[in-house]
């Protein structure tokens, strides 16, 4: 899809759509990646999207609105206080077979668990990376720092992975 | 490089395949997103879909509460005016009442969806008036120096006056049976304080002695009263730091004190909030109302008060500001106060854990009602930093979409 600039002036339901509807959906799964719980995320989306509506005018022209986007989902994640306390007085979720992941190899178990201890910036990393394919580019727009910065971040995020591995 | 990006690709995968987006996430959220045309006012964005009447979209197989499914929201009628005389209230209704602004001695009676359903008309010389939690009477002139208080019926008439009054500036509230009251007496003299019951027509009763403090008085405040379990709640504050140093459970029928709870540490509360029936109470960290010298509780949290059992802890940062009728949902500020009142609040259901609406700002907190026999909250903020008895009132049912009044208002509760 073309990607619209957005001049200045009123913002439609129209123009946004168009801009950052198709980025909804990778915006939910950026903070679920991040938050890891699907109410927490639901949220964040929602607030991301409020957030992109009153700022869509600082959009710069020719500029790809899905890292923009997904910045603010990012940003929203970071500030999200309410996990906070969500997370004392919430009850443990007990895994049932509806909720239990898939059975998986034992080496798979390993990457799951090592992915799962990872902070929060370098799981955000990877998944923007390799489960969404952005550009290094575009990683690093939402992160906050450079291509190179961003290819960095990457890398030293899979070697808690894989201590071995070389970066090429 | 491949055979790791496979791995971690996978990984991702089952995680994001646990929990899909909801349907229709993007058409909602572009619908919602595009309704929020007041960002002066931070009202979550269902109650200002429902301010500006956008047609009502049926929203399903939402995931999340929290996306307030709009079909649901009563939309203030536009054609009701808050000027009009809406007649007598209906008996049994309960109604939530705040002044007429065109005339002075008339109450509107608003009922728990938001409608205009009656008109009530005080006696002008009575001074300030406030509605029983279900609005079928009202008290008027206690905390008035001398403290002789009068209760009117629903329809405004004088019922026969407490007998009495309440000594000392003691303000009653209002029991769960909506018909008695209980207070505080306190003889001065004496440094003697006595937990009271009021009711129309009959004495002041005296239930128990709450202290005898010969050195420093504390002062006593009601913080619940249950005539349907027999019991109140009352909690004692240190007058020179107002944290509370001590919690009594009292048998309304005997005076029997069933429980009391000295706070060891008081500075590290805030305050101590009770449910109405008596049988649950809060006690907000000193961090929730942005306390920061000297130490603070590490949560904030809800127990029992038959064993001090925890229901719920939360957040330091977070204060209990009510309980709604049942005991299902609580209403908290959700980041430290500001000039004195919180301004960020959420309404927590206490079974799930989640938060169910929130509000951030710019009012401050005014005051909160249970909606008697449901699960509603009735809530009110006010404007900050300026003397205006005018509020912005808000309905916030228990799916967590809300309702507007028509208008501020200054509320008779």
């Amino acid at each position: 899809m073309q990607e619209l600039a957005m001049s200045r002036g009123q913002t439609d339901r129209a123009d946004f759509d168009a801009l950052i509807g198709p980025h909804l959906d990778a915006g939910y799964r950026t903070a679920l990646a991040i938050l890891r719980d699907p109410d927490a995320a639901h949220d964040a989306v929602q607030e991301s999207a409020f957030k992109a509506w009153r700022k869509l005018n600082q959009l710069q022209e020719g500029k790809p609105a899905r890292p923009w986007f997904l910045a603010i989902v990012a940003n929203q994640c970071r500030s999200e206080r309410r996990r906070h306390w969500w997370s004392v007085i919430r009850m443990a979720e007990v895994e049932t077979d509806a909720n239990r992941p898939a059975e998986s190899s034992a080496e798979n178990v390993d990457i799951d668990r090592e992915l799962a201890k990872l902070p929060r910036e370098d799981r955000l990393a990877l998944f923007l990376y390799f489960y969404l394919d952005l550009p290094m580019e575009e990683v690093g727009a939402v992160l906050g720092v450079s291509a190179g910065g961003a290819k960095t971040r990457v890398y030293r995020a899979a070697r808690k992975l894989r201590p071995g591995l070389e970066m090429n | 490089m491949d055979e790791l990006r496979s791995e971690i690709r996978a990984a991702f995968e089952k995680e994001q395949a646990a929990h899909p987006p909801v349907a229709g996430l993007r058409h909602n959220v572009v619908e919602a997103v595009s309704a929020h045309r007041s960002p002066a006012r931070n009202f979550q964005w269902v109650a200002v879909a429902a301010a500006v009447l956008i047609a009502v979209l049926v929203v399903a197989g939402l995931m999340s509460t929290r996306f307030h499914p709009r079909a649901s929201v009563p939309a203030a009628t536009p054609n009701a005016s808050p000027l009009a005389d809406y007649g007598p209230p209906p008996a049994g209704v309960p109604l939530l009442y705040v002044n007429d602004p065109s005339h002075k001695s008339w109450l509107i009676g608003f009922d728990w969806t938001g409608q205009p359903r009656a008109t009530v008309k005080i006696d002008p010389s009575i001074g300030s008036v406030g509605m029983a939690p279900d609005g079928q009477s009202f008290a008027v002139g206690f905390g008035a120096k001398g403290g002789t208080g009068e209760i009117l019926d629903r329809l405004g008439q004088p019922v026969q006056g407490v007998g009495g009054g309440l000594p000392g500036s003691s303000l009653p509230i209002w029991a769960d049976d909506y018909q008695h009251m209980c207070g505080v007496s306190s003889d001065p003299s004496a440094l003697v304080s006595t937990l009271v019951t009021l009711a129309p027509g009959q004495a002041v009763k005296a239930v128990a002695i709450l202290g005898r403090d010969q050195s420093l008085p504390g002062s006593y405040r009601i913080a619940s009263c249950s005539f349907r379990n027999d019991e109140a709640i009352v909690v004692k504050t240190n007058t020179n730091t107002s944290w509370p140093d001590e919690l009594l459970a009292v048998r309304i029928s005997t005076g029997q004190v069933v429980s009391d709870n000295t706070y060891a540490t008081p500075e590290l509360l805030s305050n101590v909030v009770a449910s109405a029936d008596s049988t649950l109470i809060a006690e907000n960290s000193s961090k929730s109302v942005g306390q920061l010298q000297g130490q603070n509780a590490p949560s904030t949290i809800i127990r029992r008060v038959s064993d001090r059992s925890v229901v719920a802890t939360l957040d330091p940062g977070m204060g209990v500001l009510a309980f709604n009728a049942d005991d299902s949902l609580v209403l908290v500020s959700t980041t430290p106060w500001a000039g004195g009142q919180p301004t960020a609040m959420a309404i927590i259901d206490l079974r799930s854990g989640q938060s169910i609406w929130n509000y951030n700002g710019p009012g401050m907190f005014g005051n909160a009602i249970g909606q008697p026999g449901g699960r509603d909250f009735a809530i009110y903020v006010r404007k900050p930093t300026v003397e205006d008895p005018l509020t912005d009132l808000m309905i916030v049912h228990a799916d967590g979409t809300a309702t507007d009044f028509p208008r501020r208002y200054t509320p008779a509760w």
